[in-house]
């Protein structure tokens, strides 16, 4: 069933800058290989190769670590090595999977990427709001 | 209240509400929301979400982390 949903940017405050509105998903599930479920926030970014999560969320979710492909990456977070591990998400009603970039560090913003989501969406930024097609 | 935003979470009017209050208070760390509030707080998601559980063990919460307000820091 196809449809789409827009939602606001979200106001975060950057020094210098004062408020930046952002692409803030109100919710996206992830589920685990033991089915374990974490709603997260993240920011919607099309421009990423891949959703970007921090290790302990893949903790959360119980997914094994060793199990993960390395791979070496570079970006906003920094540099380093990170396990591409795949998890099951929910956005818009609709579960699919979702190979996810998950780094040591902890200090990353949450980002969802364009790997395994635009099989099943578009995304479009408009000037006051970013909208979700469910194809 | 628009009805607009009344389609949403909780947790994300939240955000739409306090966004730049909470990103400032909240820079470098990570949140655990539940409905309207903050449950938890730490370093880590694991220790947001194990706060909020601890508190508000009948709901999941919604993690969501606040970049540092660095200038430099262009998501």
């Amino acid at each position: 069933m196809a449809y789409t949903r827009c939602f606001p940017y979200t106001p975060e405050f950057v020094t210098g800058l004062g408020a930046v509105d952002r692409p803030i998903l109100p919710e996206l599930v992830l589920i685990g290989p033991t089915g374990r479920r974490m709603r997260t926030q993240p920011y919607v970014d099309m421009g990423a190769d891949f959703s970007v999560f921090p290790g302990g969320i893949a903790r959360l979710l119980e997914a094994p670590w060793e199990s993960g492909r390395e791979l070496p990456i570079s970006g906003l977070y920094g540099g380093g090595v990170g396990r591409l591990l795949p998890v099951r998400a929910v956005l818009l009603e609709k579960e699919f999977d979702l190979p996810a970039l998950f780094v040591p560090e902890e200090r990353v913003p949450l980002v969802l990427g364009r790997a395994g989501v635009l099989r099943h969406f578009r995304v479009e930024y408009r000037s006051d709001r970013f909208c979700i097609r469910r194809l | 209240m628009s009805r607009r935003r009344a389609r949403f979470s909780e947790e994300f009017q939240l955000l739409q509400e306090r966004g730049i209050e909470l990103a400032q208070a909240y820079a470098g760390r990570y949140v655990a929301l539940v409905g309207g509030e903050i449950a938890g707080v730490g370093s880590t998601a694991e220790e947001a979400y194990r706060e909020a559980r601890k508190k508000r063990p009948d709901r999941e919460p919604v993690i969501k982390y606040f970049p540092p307000a660095d200038p430099a820091l262009v998501l």
